[in-house]
């Protein structure tokens, strides 16, 4: 247990990697959205829409918004509540 | 009496007969109502009167009818028992009513109808009722009878019956009248007398049928009846009476009899109530209270009793209250007792005793026998004074009067004959007494004196002269003899006298030769003993002396003893000295030498000392050296655990050491450090990424991130040791002190970072600050090794 746990420890990724790990999750989780919304999008135009093409942009739309809400929510949290207050405080100490 | 006038009225209207109102109450009234109600020819009249006459308003006729009967026996017996006018009333009205009834009964509806009258107003008209009690049959005729109860009315009213007193008069009558027939009233009389008088209404009259009331008033041939049964046991002595007055004249004769009866019966029904009144009164407070006020004389008659009884019970009780006078003497303190301006002081009564004297005051016994003797000392006293009134106050003392035998005698003779002259040949000379010197002859003689002077007082005094002679001559005996005693006395005593002084002075020579042989004797012997004592001293002293020279002898051996002694060691001491000197001059550089060599050994020693800290901290630097060459190595990160914990066995305990090897965080040591090559490439890498979010607001979300990332593309770089706490001049300070190689400063820069830029940076500055711990530690430590090597050289 303890081995794997100084492993993962060790795995961690370095915390100027942060940012980066976090991005490339919210892109995919982006672009897995929007494809999912279009994807609903076109099944939605097809059999119901009459093939129209809006409704895939909706779809898409859809996706790529519930992506982005997710990207940015996890963006505002993973700042550790090291607000302004926090990190003066640690300036002081 | 008032109650029951309206019960009347009330009862009237009952039978609808009559609507009497309140204005029954007034006689007139009422005697005209009976005079309708008999001209109507109703027989209900007697009823109502019945009713009214009733002394509890509420009970119903045929009780009150019956309680008449009672009270015509009762009454003699209530008469004396109650006293009061209106229980009198009361009792003459019911009498009187029960009268009417059984009058109203005996007679026929036609002569009822008068009778009510005389039932009604018989308790004003008594007289005549009484008298037709009396007689069983009322020998008055009927208008007689109605004139008087017309007349008569206005007193006693039935209605008005007030308690005044003149309801008492009639009381009597009735209770005489009812006395007498106690037995007629009952209703064995009631059938006697209508029989009597009326044949006819017998029938009608009996009592039985009309016990009933309220049957009564409705048929009018039984009208009456009621009234009879009503009254029925008491009516039967009234019914003669109305019976009597129509029909029964010729028994008027006796009407002489009649007033002495009534009087006669009014003395003694009143003498009864009285009686009575007295006798209730001791039962009864109230009733005494009531008897005392209003009853003349009852007052004295009930307190007479009273005492009586006290005086019964307590026949002690008085005697103790007032104890039998004493017929002694009053005592009287007399004006002029004390001190008085007064010279003189009038004869007073008898009787009046001086408070100064021997009295009953003064103690209970013998008051009698002195008062005898004080009244007749006093009356010759008051005698004497009346002829002498200038001699002082204090003569008049009965016990001084002997000491005045003078007067006293005058007074004597003053008693036997009253205002005769003095008769001093009569008296008695008294012994002189100036010549005796024996105090117990001339005691005698005052004894003598005093008896002759006693004698002197008497009334015959000559009487004793005899007798008084005698004793002066045997007490000139008795003088002449106790002097002839005497002077025998003083001779022998004389004669005594001599004979013991000769006997003494003989005794004394005696004693004195005795007392010289003795003398001569110790003086002797005391000679001897001194010449003892001088030679036995003298020997002593001789021998003192020998012992004395010898011990001085001793002594002055004994010093020069001594002296020789001391000779003897001040030589040896001599020797000995210059002995010591000598062997000193030859071993004292064997000292010197002993002391060189410890010296020595003392320095090997500390040199060996020396030398083994030396090597110490030799191995001390050799191990820091070590240490340092492990965490400075480019193959880092490399664990450097064994050679510090080398360094530590080689400090062996220095606190310094120990101490700064605890403070290097144990990752340092278990890990190893990055080296300062290593920092600068990877702080290469951090600045970037902090530089993407340099621009980053607070709680910034995608679109913040993306606009801050392209942002710090456009970015000017700044250079060397920038000024500013925002993030891009910060990682330029850091750069720069990197460059210089000094890692402490760039981590301070770094660690002034927040936000995102410090989550970021945050991996670098924990091996920025443990490659600093370790340098720290490895310093103190190097520090501590010098001063170590110092500290060696110094001893």
């Amino acid at each position: 247990m303890t081995a794997s746990t100084t492993q993962l420890v060790k795995r961690k990724p370095e915390s100027e990697g942060l940012l980066n790990e976090k991005w490339d999750h919210c892109l995919a989780n982006l672009l897995v959205k929007s494809t999912l919304g279009a994807g609903f999008g076109i099944i939605f135009s097809v059999l119901l829409f009459k093939r129209r093409a809006w409704p895939a942009w909706v779809g898409v739309g859809f996706g790529a918004g519930r992506g982005y809400a997710e990207c940015d929510r996890e963006f505002k949290g993973a700042a550790g509540g090291v607000s302004r207050a926090v990190g003066e405080r640690l300036r002081r100490d | 009496m008032y109650s029951t006038v309206p019960q009347l009225t009330t009862r009237v209207r009952r039978k609808n007969l009559w609507d009497v109102s309140a204005s029954s109450q007034n006689p007139c009234l009422l005697g005209k109502i009976e005079d309708s109600l008999y001209h109507t020819g109703t027989s209900i009249i007697p009823y109502s009167i019945a009713t009214s006459t009733s002394a509890s308003p509420l009970p119903p006729a045929p009780c009150e009818f019956f309680v008449p009967s009672h009270l015509s026996l009762l009454f003699s017996s209530s008469h004396s028992l109650h006293s009061s006018g209106l229980s009198h009333q009361f009792r003459m009205l019911r009498l009187s009513s029960s009268a009417s009834a059984r009058v109203i009964g005996s007679s026929g509806r036609s002569v009822v109808s008068r009778h009510p009258r005389h039932s009604l107003k018989p308790q004003r008209t008594q007289c005549q009722q009484q008298r037709s009690l009396a007689d069983t049959k009322a020998p008055r005729p009927s208008p007689d009878a109605k004139g008087s109860a017309k007349d008569v009315k206005p007193p006693p009213t039935p209605g008005s019956a007030s308690p005044a007193t003149p309801a008492k008069p009639p009381p009597p009558p009735p209770a005489a009248a009812a006395s007498p027939h106690s037995p007629a009233p009952k209703i064995t009389t009631a059938p006697i007398t209508p029989s009597n008088t009326s044949p006819t209404q017998a029938p009608l009259t009996p009592p039985s049928p009309a016990k009933t009331p309220t049957s009564s008033p409705v048929p009018v041939p039984k009208v009456p009846p009621p009234a009879a049964t009503g009254s029925g046991s008491s009516t039967p002595p009234l019914p003669p009476s109305p019976a009597s007055s129509p029909s029964t004249s010729p028994k008027q004769p006796k009407k002489t009899h009649r007033f002495r009866n009534f009087v006669v019966g009014l003395t003694f029904l009143t003498g009864l109530s009285f009686a009575g009144g007295v006798f209730y009164s001791l039962k009864s407070d109230n009733f005494h209270d009531f008897f005392t006020e209003y009853i003349p004389f009852g007052e004295e008659a009930v307190l007479y009793f009273e005492e009586r009884e006290f005086r019964r019970r307590f026949p002690n009780a008085l005697s103790r209250v007032a104890p039998p006078p004493i017929d002694s003497p009053k005592v009287v303190i007399p004006k002029s007792s004390g001190a008085t301006w007064k010279v003189f002081e009038p004869a007073e009564d008898k009787k009046v005793m001086d408070v100064g004297k021997h009295g009953p005051h003064v103690s209970s016994r013998g008051t009698v026998g002195q008062e005898g003797e004080g009244t007749e000392a006093r009356d010759t006293r008051v005698r004497s004074e009346a002829d002498d009134t200038a001699r002082p106050a204090t003569d008049r003392v009965i016990g001084e009067r002997s000491l005045h035998p003078r007067k006293g005698a005058a007074e004597v003779e003053a008693v036997g004959k009253p205002g005769g002259p003095d008769a001093p040949a009569g008296q008695i000379a008294l012994i002189n007494m100036k010549g005796v010197e024996d105090p117990l002859v001339r005691n005698l003689a005052g004894v003598v004196n005093s008896i002759i002077s006693l004698v002197n007082k008497s009334e015959s005094p000559n009487v004793f002269d005899s007798v008084i002679a005698t004793a002066k001559s045997e007490l000139s005996c008795l003088n002449s003899r106790i002097e002839s005693m005497k002077q025998g006395l003083e001779k022998t005593v004389k004669e005594k006298d001599l004979e013991f002084t000769t006997a003494a002075q003989g005794l004394l020579k005696n004693v004195d030769d005795e007392i010289t042989n003795i003398e001569h004797k110790w003086r002797e012997e005391f000679e001897n003993e001194r010449e003892k004592m001088a030679q036995s001293y003298r020997e002593k002293l001789h021998t003192e002396l020998q012992l004395s020279g010898e011990v001085a002898g001793h002594r002055l051996r004994n010093e020069l003893l001594e002296q020789a002694i001391v000779l003897k060691r001040k030589w040896i001491q001599e020797i000995e000295d210059r002995v010591e000197s000598e062997r000193n001059g030859r071993l004292g550089k064997l000292k010197e030498l002993r002391g060189s060599v410890e010296e020595l050994t003392k320095l090997s020693t500390a040199w060996t000392d020396i030398l083994d800290a030396n090597l110490k901290t030799q191995q001390m630097h050799v191990a820091l050296e070590a240490v340092r060459a492990a965490y400075e190595s480019p193959e880092q990160p490399k664990p450097f655990l064994r050679e510090l914990a080398a360094l530590k066995e080689v400090a062996d305990g220095d606190e310094v050491v120990r101490a700064a090897i605890a403070s290097i965080n144990p990752l340092a040591y278990q890990k190893g450090v990055s080296t300062p090559t290593q920092l600068i490439d990877r702080f290469r890498r951090v600045s970037d990424e902090v530089r993407k979010a340099s621009l980053l607001p607070e709680d910034a979300g995608v679109a913040g991130h993306a606009a801050s990332w392209i942002l710090s593309k456009v970015l000017f770089r700044k250079k060397g040791l920038a000024l500013g706490d925002d993030v891009e001049s910060i990682l330029t300070r850091t750069e720069t002190y990197l460059e210089e190689g000094n890692i402490d400063n760039a981590a301070r820069e770094m660690n002034q970072l927040s936000g995102w830029a410090r989550v970021l940076a945050k991996d670098w500055l924990r091996e920025a600050r443990l490659l600093l711990e370790v340098q720290q530690a490895v310093e103190v430590i190097a520090a501590e090794a010098r001063l170590q090597s110092l500290r060696v050289h110094k001893p």
